[in-house]
């Protein structure tokens, strides 16, 4: 009996050895891994990481390496191959609940690489699954992110709203909105008083060069067609007077788009050093 | 004694297959440096190639080692691991080949030249190849071109009457002439640009020359003095700013021939791949 009993442990322990072994090396290879990805050691990471999916023969891992390997080339500034892996994550998820985070991690690169249509139609699919009702505050929270690197605050705000009517990204982006200039008004300010569009937008240089240059050419237009040198006022009309007054509304357009971009990036740059949430 | 020898072969069982799961192994490094290498993950692929032939040497792993620093664009060196390969492995004329794409990718195009007088560095199998990455060089060269006969002679059909057109616009460039374009505007504005096929421009610069100088001479004649002085001034920068501006946008033209042709040339060995063949180690 004893001499059966022994056996079995024999015959069992040949079996499972190979298995218990395989397993605690690969959790040794995680940790290794691990450890070297919360480091900040991204390149080692990876290959340790990609070193633990090749002996994972049994895909234990599958989900997790395609994840820390997207992460860590997201890290290191390589959005297409953390694309790459976070959509086999996708495909290597054992659960609805784990694509959905691998699908989140799809849209987080594209709102960062701002291949902004390409998370919109993920988030629209997402959206329209069954299975993801339960996470819509989440594909609206995304949706709000990719809304904000589209310089599109306002829409940003409303969509934050639908999380929480005081969510602290809906507060921001409004008062992004708020402090942005409107490109349409300093047009037509631009159209019927000269100049003003710059002084606007705080270019009181400009505006007033723009005041000096098309006052003086109109004069000289309106002055030639009353001495009736029609063809002198016809040239100076067109090739100075509406040259400068052209110049003065364009002009006024391009101060407040690049006013725009200063008013973006700061809030931006304030999201990114003091906001506590989850960013892209 | 029936346990005792039970005991060992347990012992023997576990060990055998705790040592078969080392990922650190120079089998495993060669597994995955294999695995990284097939999926076009080079970087690593030759860290692992790296560590198995710090061990080990194997012929295969030698070649695809150099064929990764190739990749990863450390060209010296991929010249180097592929001259080590010249003989005594099973990878002879790939490692040839591997070696001249090296330095013509390093630029080295002396060493290039030089090493290809030595024919026992020239493999049969791939002679076409390196004597069409010969040819190339002369196209990216600053120097003047040698004879066509020989250089053309490895190519065939389309790519032939490619490189022939090539060659004849870097051999007699259409340029044009800086000083006669300026002299052109000098006499009528504009007529220098049109000179270097800058039409626009040359009626543009025409017309605004033009009347400036009639608004300057109109303006004088209306006893408008101011007008007539800003008019002139205007009108006499805008025919001097002509001239200047047709000289430098013949340079420009020069300029451009040479950069356009070296462009055109560099995409279209690209895109044939430098006439290089793939190759499977």
């Amino acid at each position: 009996m004893r001499k059966v009993i022994f056996l079995l442990i024999i015959i069992m322990a040949s079996i499972l050895s190979p298995a218990v072994f395989a397993q605690s090396e690969l959790k040794i290879q995680k940790e290794y891994a691990d450890n070297l990805f919360n480091s900040g050691q991204l390149f080692d990471a990876i290959t340790e990481y990609k070193r633990l999916q090749f002996f994972d023969i049994e895909g234990q891992y599958g989900y997790y390496t395609n994840i820390q390997i997207g992460e860590a080339y997201k890290g290191g500034g390589r959005f297409d191959d953390a694309v790459t892996y976070f959509a086999n994550a996708e495909r290597t998820a054992s659960n609805d609940s784990l694509r959905f985070d691998a699908a989140i991690n799809v849209i987080r690169v594209n709102i960062l690489r701002r291949t902004n249509d390409n998370a919109h139609q993920l988030l629209d699919k997402l959206e329209k699954d069954m299975r993801y009702n339960d996470r819509m505050n989440e594909i609206n929270y995304w949706r709000g992110w990719n809304y904000i690197f589209e310089d599109k605050w306002l829409v940003a705000s409303i969509v934050f709203e639908k999380i929480d009517k005081n969510h602290p990204l809906a507060l921001i982006s409004k008062q992004t909105d708020k402090n942005k200039y409107s490109v349409n008004f300093a047009k037509v300010i631009s159209y019927i008083l000269p100049g003003f569009g710059q002084f606007y937008t705080g270019n009181y240089l400009s505006g007033l060069m723009s005041i000096g240059w098309v006052g003086l050419t109109g004069y000289w237009t309106l002055n030639s067609f009353v001495e009736e040198r029609v063809f002198d006022g016809l040239v100076v009309g067109n090739l100075l007077f509406l040259r400068f007054y052209r110049g003065n509304y364009q002009n006024a357009e391009q101060f407040t788009i690049e006013k725009n971009i200063e008013v973006s990036n700061k809030s931006l740059k304030n999201l990114q050093n003091n906001y506590q949430g989850i960013k892209p | 004694m029936i346990k005792n020898i039970l005991l060992f072969l347990f012992l023997f069982v576990s060990i055998s297959f705790a040592q078969g799961i080392n990922y650190f192994s120079i089998e495993s490094h060669k597994k995955f440096g294999n695995y990284l290498f097939e999926s076009g993950d080079f970087i690593r692929a030759n860290q692992e190639y790296r560590e198995f032939l710090s061990k080990q040497e194997n012929d295969t792993i030698r070649i695809r080692y150099a064929e990764t620093l190739f990749r990863i664009e450390r060209f010296t060196e991929a010249a180097d691991y592929f001259k080590s390969a010249f003989y005594n492995s099973s990878f002879e004329d790939e490692a040839r080949l591997g070696y001249f794409k090296s330095l013509f990718f390093a630029g080295l195009y002396d060493d290039f030249k030089k090493d290809l007088e030595i024919n026992e560095y020239i493999s049969p199998l791939y002679k076409n190849n390196i004597m069409k990455l010969n040819t190339m060089t002369y196209y990216l060269e600053k120097n003047p071109l040698p004879d066509s006969t020989e250089i053309l002679s490895y190519f065939e059909d389309e790519s032939r009457i490619k490189m022939s057109e090539f060659y004849l616009r870097k051999d007699i460039p259409l340029r044009k002439n800086r000083t006669k374009a300026a002299l052109f505007s000098a006499l009528i504005p504009g007529s220098g640009k049109v000179y270097l096929g800058e039409y626009g421009d040359g009626i543009t610069a025409f017309i605004a020359t033009g009347l400036l100088t009639y608004l300057a001479v109109d303006n004088f004649n209306a006893n408008h003095k101011l007008r007539g002085a800003v008019f002139s001034g205007l009108a006499f920068l805008s025919y001097v700013g002509n001239i200047y501006g047709t000289a430098l946008a013949a340079e420009k033209f020069n300029i451009g021939i040479k950069v356009n042709l070296d462009k055109e040339i560099r995409f279209y060995f690209k895109e044939n791949n430098y006439f290089l063949p793939e190759i499977k180690y």
